[in-house]
């Protein structure tokens, strides 16, 4: 599997000095799955990547968006591939109560909001709404899809191909107290504490012995907001050794985020997690497992 | 009265580095009038860096009072609203003006503040946030905001819902705002040529270049040669390209400015972080 990063900011896409080196487009990764394109999320960075799948002559694209926070959807009307004829995109996202994946990105393209609308792509469109815990497959590559605790309905993904792992673990506040997600706050003390312990175990499950994580740590440690549904770098630490991750790459960095954190941050934590070879994700880095 | 950039992107913005210098954060400008009224030009993702500028002063303090005045309501111009930090502090008031054409702004400005798609707190809603009212400009009569002077018209009708224009005034000079136009008849034109009669400064879409618009009638933009047609009919004494094609590099807009060289007027590309004293 290789892994390429076109977008690794969170909240908003930034172009201001402090943040060229790591980049600000926000989240998009591809992954090559033995030949199947896989994308997670699309976030500005998908632009570029539209660009060179189209150039490539990619005509079989599957796209698993984690939720649909304007962060993670806010490229796809720009997403090349989607005016190519003859070229199949397939859409994965954690079913919503309420309204489909579909709907969702239908409604971020209607007039009086944007000119061109869904209906007018050229490329076949397939949509699947996930349900919490599915599997399926894509080519060579099995991917499991689980809930994460952040706002509205939020999905992490692992993806298993030739005996490597890859999981996507963001957007989601991990280890902290409150539970973020629709339908999730009501109920008694008990049966919040036991959703906690379900979403985390679950969070476990999709990273359990990754080759490779990608995790949001939006907060530093001394930044952490409990109702804001991110995590903080501490706890890609934590979540790796409980899930033996070999790497992670922290992910989603805050807006304001400079190069010089993001250094200084993979040296302290690499100092403190010897065995894991961590990174703070870049724009264009490409890893292969 | 002095004028400050934040986004002069159009579209989305997609940083890289061919884009550096003139930026890519999407519409949004700030004006600041000579007894410190604080108006904002769209609301783009240029609004966030403004946001964070304004909290360090008053707006931090929840005792920060600002206008906004969108063109219309394509993302480009109001997608900077929910990460605008002074809209999320107690104490501050905006008002916020448009026309909705069909649904009424109010409503399409919350659709992007669903749950679905955003994750901060609806601060359109009383008790959450600034206190944060909408204005239907639905009155063709001038505004009086503070020591602002705001002339308003409809210049098109391109993008699914009326487009404004903004001529802006604090008694001392002028500024001209068309962000997003395109002229389909010379009524049109002379609306606009009428709005920014004798501005000191004008703004003005130039989204398409000259090469380009041609082929790309009827899409709802202008090229330099169409802003500096009106500049020039309307007497303004300055022009600021303005709403870049996301594609747009800095070299193409330095190439852009070069071949206007020998119109008889300061012509410029609008660059994030350009300020203008008028």
């Amino acid at each position: 599997m290789e892994v390429t990063f076109w977008g690794v900011r969170g909240s908003y896409p930034v172009s201001s000095p402090h943040c060229v080196r790591y980049g600000g487009n926000t989240p998009c990764i591809e992954i090559d799955a033995q030949g199947s394109c896989i994308v997670i999320d699309a976030g500005t960075g998908i632009y570029a990547l539209g660009e060179q799948l189209v150039k490539r002559g990619q005509r079989e694209i599957h796209l698993l968006i984690s939720h649909t926070h304007w962060d993670h959807i806010h490229g796809f009307p720009y997403f090349a591939p989607l005016h190519e004829r003859g070229t199949r995109v397939h859409i994965y996202s954690l079913a919503h109560a309420d309204r489909t994946i579909c709907q969702i990105l239908d409604q971020q393209q209607q007039q009086p909001f944007f000119p061109v609308q869904l209906e007018q792509a050229n490329a076949a469109l397939h949509f699947t709404d996930l349900a919490e815990g599915q599997q399926w497959q894509i080519g060579p590559a099995n991917v499991l899809c689980k809930r994460l605790n952040h706002p509205s309905y939020t999905g992490g993904f692992r993806i298993e191909c030739a005996g490597k792992v890859f999981a996507y673990v963001s957007d989601t506040d991990l280890y902290g107290p409150r539970l973020h997600g629709a339908g999730m706050g009501e109920g008694t003390d008990d049966v919040l504490e036991d959703r906690r312990l379900t979403l985390q175990r679950g969070t476990v499950e999709l990273a359990q012995d990754a080759d490779l994580m990608v995790f949001d740590s939006f907060f530093l440690p001394d930044e952490y907001k409990d109702d804001w549904g991110h995590s903080h770098t501490d706890d890609a630490l934590r979540l790796s050794e409980e899930a033996r991750v070999r790497r992670t790459a922290l992910f989603h960095h805050a807006p304001n985020r400079s190069d010089e954190q993001l250094d200084a941050l993979v040296e302290d934590c690499g100092r403190r997690a010897p065995d894991n070879t961590l990174l703070a994700a870049a724009e264009g880095d490409h890893l292969v497992l | 009265m002095r004028i400050r950039l934040w986004g002069a992107r159009g579209e989305i913005s997609i940083p890289r580095s061919e884009t550096r210098r003139y930026g890519v954060n999407t519409l949004c400008v700030q004006v600041e009038s000579s007894g410190a009224s604080t108006l904002i030009l769209d609301g783009g993702i240029g609004l966030n860096g403004l946001g964070n500028a304004l909290f360090a002063g008053a707006f931090g303090r929840g005792q920060g009072q600002a206008y906004l005045l969108f063109s219309h309501t394509h993302w480009s111009h109001i997608h900077g609203v929910p990460f605008c930090l002074p809209l999320l502090i107690p104490g501050n008031a905006f008002r916020l003006f448009g026309r909705g054409g069909a649904h009424a702004m109010r409503e399409l400005l919350l659709e992007q503040m669903q749950p679905t798609y955003c994750p901060v707190p609806n601060f359109f809603y009383e008790n959450i946030g600034a206190q944060v009212e909408v204005c239907e400009l639905d009155d063709p009569q001038p505004l009086q905001l503070a020591d602002f002077r705001v002339e308003h018209a409809e210049v098109g009708h391109s993008h699914g819902g009326p487009c404004m224009a903004y001529s802006i005034s604090d008694g001392q000079a002028s500024l001209a705002y068309i962000p997003v136009v395109e002229y389909r008849d010379e009524a049109s034109r002379a609306r606009a040529v009428a709005l920014c009669r004798g501005a000191d400064l004008l703004i003005h879409d130039a989204y398409y270049s000259d090469d380009e618009y041609p082929a790309q009638q009827g899409l709802g933009h202008s090229c330099p040669q169409q802003a500096v047609d009106v500049a020039c009919r309307a007497g303004a004494k300055r022009l600021i390209l303005f709403n870049h094609h996301p594609a747009r590099t800095d070299d193409a807009l330095d190439a852009t400015v070069k071949a206007l060289s020998h119109v008889p007027m300061p012509i410029e590309a609008g660059c994030e972080g350009g300020e203008y004293i008028l």
